[in-house]
C-alpha cells in the first residue's frame, strides 16, 4: 500500500476515526480522572493502615489478573451497555498502579528529609504537602502513566459492549479479516498511548516547576475529553444493536439501510454473544441477529420479515483440505452423510439446548447423534467417541470451530462423528476467531475441517475480487454453492462439500412486548417508525 | 534552660534510655557521647518530641513540654542531622528558608536573614539557586546548619552534624561553626560518636553506655577525674591525645609567663585558649619546648588527680 492509498484510505474514514478517537480518548480520561480522583486519596489514607491496604492492592491485583474481556462481562449486568460498563472495567484496571505507585513512592522518600522536615516544625499536612507529595511525584507519575497506558490498550476492548472507540475497527477488521481496518483502529491507538504516556512525562517535569500551571492545564484537558463525547442524552430515535461484522462488511449495514432507503441509523456494535442478552434487557431495541441462534427463541424474540429479500443466504457446510480425503479414503462418504442433517429447526433447538438449558456442547452434540446417527445406518458408539476424547495419541485430523454457541456445537458433532464410528482419532480446536482464521489455520495446515458459511466464506476469501455478478450469485443458493466448489477447489484445494441444510442467515429481531413494534412484522414498515421520530 | 527529668524510653522491650536526668544552662554547648547505639539519639529527640519518652519530663525554659504543640516547640530549636536533610526538590534559598517561611515571615526579613547567614557560614550567592545535589557534602552541611540558625532559636540540636564529611571539610566546618558568635548565647546540644570531636567541641559532656547517662562534665573532668570504670576505659584508646586535647594552657602552671588573659599570646608565642595539642603542634621541632610543655602538661595531670581509682574524687 502506498502513501497515496494511505492517504485515500484515511481521508475516506476520517470522521469516523475522528469519532473513535474522541471516544476512546473519553473513556480513558474517564476511567483515569477517577482512578487518581479514588486511588489517590485512598492510597494516602491507607498508608498507615498495612492491613487495609494489603486488602485493597489484593483486590485490585486480583482485578489486573481477571482477562479484559472476562472483566467487561462480568460488569456488563451491572451496568448495562456502554460506556459506564467500559469506564468501569478501565477504572478497576487503573486502580492497581495508580495506588500502588502513591504508596511505594510516599514510603520511598528519603527518610532523612522527612525527620528533619518534621524536626524543623511541619505539621503533618504542611509535611505531606511540601516535602513527601512533591518526593513521591515521579513515582506517582509513572503509575498514572502506566495506567494510562493499560487504559488505552484495554479501552479497544469497549467495542465489544457497545462503548466505542478503536476498538471498533479492531473488531470490524477482525470480523471481516480486512487488515488495513484493523490497523484503522490498532495504529492510532498506538499512537494514542505513546502521546499520553508522553504528555503526562511532560506534565511531571514541569509539575514541580509550576504546579498551578500544570494541575490547571491537565484539569482543562481532561475535563475537556471528558467532555467531547459526554453530549446531552438526545431522546433518540431506535437504538440499533449491530455485530462488527455485519457493520463492516459490504452486504451489511450500509447496503441493507440503502435497499430498504432507510436514514442513517443509531446504533451500538456488539458482540454476537451480548448482543440478544442486550436485547433482552432493553438496551437495545431492535438487533441484527443470526437465525439459527437459540436464544432468539429463548428469549421470544420475534423476527422480522425481510420483505425485500436482501439477506443473502449462509448456507452452513463442511469445509477441508482436499488432501484429507486423499490421507482418509473413507472420511467422505461418513460426512457426506451429514448432507441436509441439520434443518433450521434442529439447528435451533441444539442451540437453544445450549443457551437455554446450559447443557455443555458437547452434550448437545452425542444428544444429536444418538438420534439421528442410527436412521442415517451409521453405526455409532457414544462410549467409543468418549473414550478417544482425551486420548493423547497424535490425532488423525484436526477439526476446526469457530467461536459461537453452533460451532461449538458442530465441531463436537464432527469430532465425536469420527470418533464414535470410525477407527481414527479427530481433535476438536474450538474458539477460533472468525472465517478468516479458519481460513488462513486451512491452508496452513493447522486443521484439516471446519464447519463454515457460504456468505461469510465469500465475502471473506473473494472479497477482493467481488462484482456485481458474485453478489448476484449471494442470493440463489445453488448458484453461489456451486461457484465456491468450483473457485475453491481451483484456487486453494479446499473441499467446500454439500450444504448441511440450514440457512443462518441475519435477521432483525424485536421483542416479543415491545409495543412501539406491535403492528409492525417487516423491515420495510420500520422506515415509517424510524423517521417518525 | 533545659532540663531532663528522669528520661526513661522504652521500644517494646527494648529499653533505649534509662532513666536519665541532666540539666542544660543558657548558652551551654552540650555533647551526647557514646557508642552508638547507646541512646544518645532518642535522647536528643525526645527534647523536641520528635520521639515521646516512656515516662519522666522535658522542661524547657520553665515549662513542661508535654503540654506544649510539638510543632510550636520545633520551631524554637534549630535542628542538623547527618547529611543535613535538606529538601532535594527545592533550592537552596528555598531550604534555608524553610522555618522562616513556616513562621511566616515577610519577605523583607528573609532576605535580612540570608544576607546575614552569607556572611556568617560562608554561602556563595551562586549556590542559592541550585538545588541540594549539586552542591558537594561540605556545602550541603553548611546549607543545613544555616538552616537550623537562621531562625534564631534558643536551641540547636544536632545529630552527627558533621560524620558525613570528609576528615579535612569536617574540621574546617565544624570549627567555623564553633565559632559563630550568633551561637555564643545558644544552647548547642550535638549527638556525637567521635570522641576528638566532643573534646572539642563541648562546654561539657554527657558521656552514656546503653541506657544512662555514666558521667557529666567538662571534657577535662571526664578524662581527669572519671567517675567510674566506664569513662576511664572509654578514652584509653587514645589517651594522650584526648588528654592533650582537653587541657588548655591557662590551665597548665608553666614555668616561663604564664598565660594572662585568654587571647593573649603566651610565651609560647600562643594563645592562653589553645590546647595543649594544638600547642605540641604549634611548637612543632623545639624540643626544649615540647618538654617545657610536656613537663608542665604532667604537673597539671598530677594535680588534678587523675589516676585515682574510678569513681574516687567528685569532679572539681
Amino acid at each position: 500500500m502506498n502513501l497515496e492509498a494511505i492517504r485515500t484510505f484515511l481521508l475516506a474514514h476520517r470522521a469516523d476515526l475522528a469519532t473513535r478517537i474522541s471516544e476512546h480518548l473519553n473513556l480513558v480520561a474517564l476511567a483515569l480522572l477517577a482512578a487518581a480522583a479514588i486511588g489517590l486519596p485512598l492510597a494516602v489514607a491507607l498508608r498507615y493502615r498495612r492491613g487495609a491496604a494489603t486488602v485493597f492492592l489484593g483486590f485490585a491485583g486480583v482485578v489486573q489478573t481477571v482477562p479484559s474481556l472476562a472483566l467487561l462481562s462480568v460488569m456488563l449486568p451491572l451496568f448495562g451497555l456502554g460506556r459506564e460498563t467500559a469506564v468501569v472495567a478501565l477504572f478497576l484496571y487503573a486502580l492497581l498502579p495508580v495506588m500502588r505507585n502513591t504508596l511505594v513512592g510516599l514510603d520511598g522518600v528519603d527518610a532523612g528529609v522527612v525527620d528533619t522536615a518534621r524536626g524543623m516544625g511541619m505539621n503533618g499536612f504542611q509535611l505531606f504537602w511540601t516535602v513527601e507529595l512533591p518526593l513521591a511525584l515521579p513515582t506517582i507519575f509513572a503509575g498514572l502513566r502506566t495506567a494510562a497506558v493499560i487504559s488505552v490498550g484495554i479501552a479497544t476492548l469497549s467495542a465489544l459492549v457497545g462503548a466505542g472507540g478503536l476498538g471498533v475497527f479492531i473488531f470490524r477488521g477482525i470480523a471481516t479479516s480486512q487488515p488495513a481496518i484493523i490497523f484503522l483502529g490498532a495504529v492510532p491507538a498506538a499512537l494514542l498511548a505513546l502521546g499520553l504516556d508522553g504528555a503526562l512525562g511532560l506534565a511531571q517535569h514541569f509539575m514541580l516547576r509550576y504546579p498551578r500551571r500544570v494541575t490547571a492545564i491537565g484539569g482543562l484537558v481532561l475535563v475537556g475529553c471528558v467532555l467531547s463525547v459526554w453530549r446531552p442524552g438526545t431522546e433518540a430515535p431506535l437504538l440499533f444493536g449491530f455485530t462488527s461484522g455485519f457493520v463492516q462488511r459490504t452486504d451489511g449495514y450500509e447496503a441493507w439501510r440503502k435497499d430498504y432507503g432507510l436514514p442513517a441509523l443509531r446504533y451500538n456494535e456488539l458482540n454476537p454473544s451480548l448482543l440478544y442478552d442486550a436485547l433482552h434487557r432493553g438496551e437495545i431495541d431492535v438487533a441484527c441477529g443470526y437465525s439459527t441462534d437459540g436464544k432468539i427463541s429463548a428469549f421470544g424474540f420475534r423476527s422480522l420479515v425481510d420483505d425485500r429479500n436482501f439477506f443473502p443466504h449462509y448456507d452452513a457446510a463442511l469445509l477441508s483440505r482436499s488432501q484429507l480425503f486423499e490421507r482418509i479414503p473413507g472420511l467422505r462418504p461418513l460426512l457426506d452423510k451429514l448432507t441436509g442433517a441439520l434443518s433450521e429447526q434442529t439447528m435451533r433447538q441444539l442451540n437453544l439446548r445450549v443457551d437455554q438449558d446450559g447443557v455443555t456442547p458437547d452434550v448437545a452434540a452425542t444428544e444429536f447423534l444418538r438420534s439421528w446417527a442410527p436412521g442415517a445406518g451409521i453405526e455409532w458408539e457414544a462410549d467409543r467417541a468418549r473414550a478417544k476424547r482425551f486420548d493423547l495419541d497424535a490425532p488423525d485430523l484436526v477439526i476446526g470451530a469457530m467461536n459461537t454457541t453452533e460451532q461449538y456445537i458442530l465441531g463436537n458433532i464432527l469430532e465425536q462423528l469420527i470418533d464414535g464410528a470410525t477407527a481414527w482419532n479427530a481433535e476438536l480446536k474450538s474458539g477460533l476467531g472468525g472465517t478468516a482464521i479458519c481460513f488462513e489455520a486451512l491452508q496452513r495446515g493447522n486443521i484439516d475441517l471446519c464447519p463454515e458459511y457460504a456468505g461469510s466464506l465469500t465475502m471473506t476469501v473473494f472479497s477482493n475480487s467481488l462484482d456485481s455478478d458474485l453478489l448476484g450469485h449471494l442470493s440463489d443458493t445453488g448458484q453461489l454453492n456451486g461457484w465456491l466448489t468450483a473457485e475453491l477447489a481451483h484456487r486453494y484445494s479446499l473441499v467446500w462439500m454439500a450444504p448441511l441444510g440450514y440457512n443462518r442467515s441475519y435477521t432483525l429481531l424485536v421483542r416479543q412486548d415491545d409495543s412501539r413494534f406491535a403492528r409492525i412484522t417487516t423491515i420495510s414498515e420500520l422506515k415509517p417508525l424510524i423517521e417518525s421520530q | 534552660m533545659i532540663e531532663a527529668r528522669h528520661l526513661r524510653k522504652q521500644f517494646g522491650s527494648r529499653v533505649a534510655v534509662h532513666d536519665v536526668s541532666l540539666q542544660i544552662a543558657a548558652g551551654e554547648k552540650l555533647v551526647l557521647l557514646g557508642p552508638s547505639g547507646c541512646g544518645k539519639t532518642t535522647f536528643l529527640r525526645m527534647l523536641n518530641r520528635l520521639v515521646e519518652p516512656t515516662s519522666g519530663e522535658v522542661w524547657f525554659d520553665g515549662v513542661n513540654i508535654a503540654g506544649m504543640n510539638p510543632v510550636e516547640l520545633r520551631r524554637r530549636m534549630g535542628f542538623v542531622i547527618q547529611g543535613a536533610g535538606l529538601l532535594p526538590h527545592r533550592t537552596v534559598r528555598e531550604n534555608i528558608l524553610t522555618v522562616p517561611r513556616l513562621l511566616g515571615w515577610s519577605d523583607e526579613k528573609c532576605d535580612d536573614a540570608l544576607f546575614v547567614m552569607k556572611a556568617l557560614l560562608w554561602l556563595f550567592d551562586d549556590w542559592f539557586d541550585a538545588f541540594p545535589h549539586e552542591l558537594s557534602t561540605g556545602q550541603r552541611q553548611r546549607v543545613g546548619l544555616a538552616r537550623a540558625i537562621i531562625a534564631d532559636p534558643a536551641v540547636v540540636l544536632m545529630d552527627e552534624p558533621f560524620s558525613a564529611l570528609d576528615p579535612v571539610t569536617r574540621l574546617q566546618v565544624r570549627r567555623e561553626f564553633r565559632a559563630l558568635w550568633t551561637l555564643h548565647d545558644k544552647v548547642v546540644i550535638m549527638v556525637t560518636h567521635d570522641i576528638s570531636e566532643a573534646i572539642e567541641f563541648a562546654d561539657r559532656i554527657a558521656l552514656m553506655s546503653p541506657g544512662r547517662i555514666e558521667q557529666v562534665g567538662t571534657p577535662a573532668q571526664l578524662l581527669f577525674q572519671p567517675q567510674n570504670e566506664f569513662v576511664q576505659k572509654f578514652f584509653d584508646g587514645a589517651r594522650l591525645h584526648y588528654e592533650w586535647q582537653a587541657a588548655r594552657l591557662r590551665d597548665l602552671a608553666l614555668p616561663f609567663d604564664p598565660a594572662r588573659g585568654d587571647e593573649q599570646p603566651s610565651k609560647f608565642g600562643l594563645p592562653a585558649s589553645h590546647t595543649v595539642a594544638e600547642a605540641m603542634t604549634a611548637i612543632g621541632h623545639d624540643r626544649a619546648r615540647a618538654a617545657q610543655l610536656a613537663d608542665a602538661f604532667q604537673t597539671f595531670k598530677a594535680g588534678t588527680g587523675a589516676g585515682a581509682s574510678p569513681g574516687g574524687r567528685p569532679p572539681a
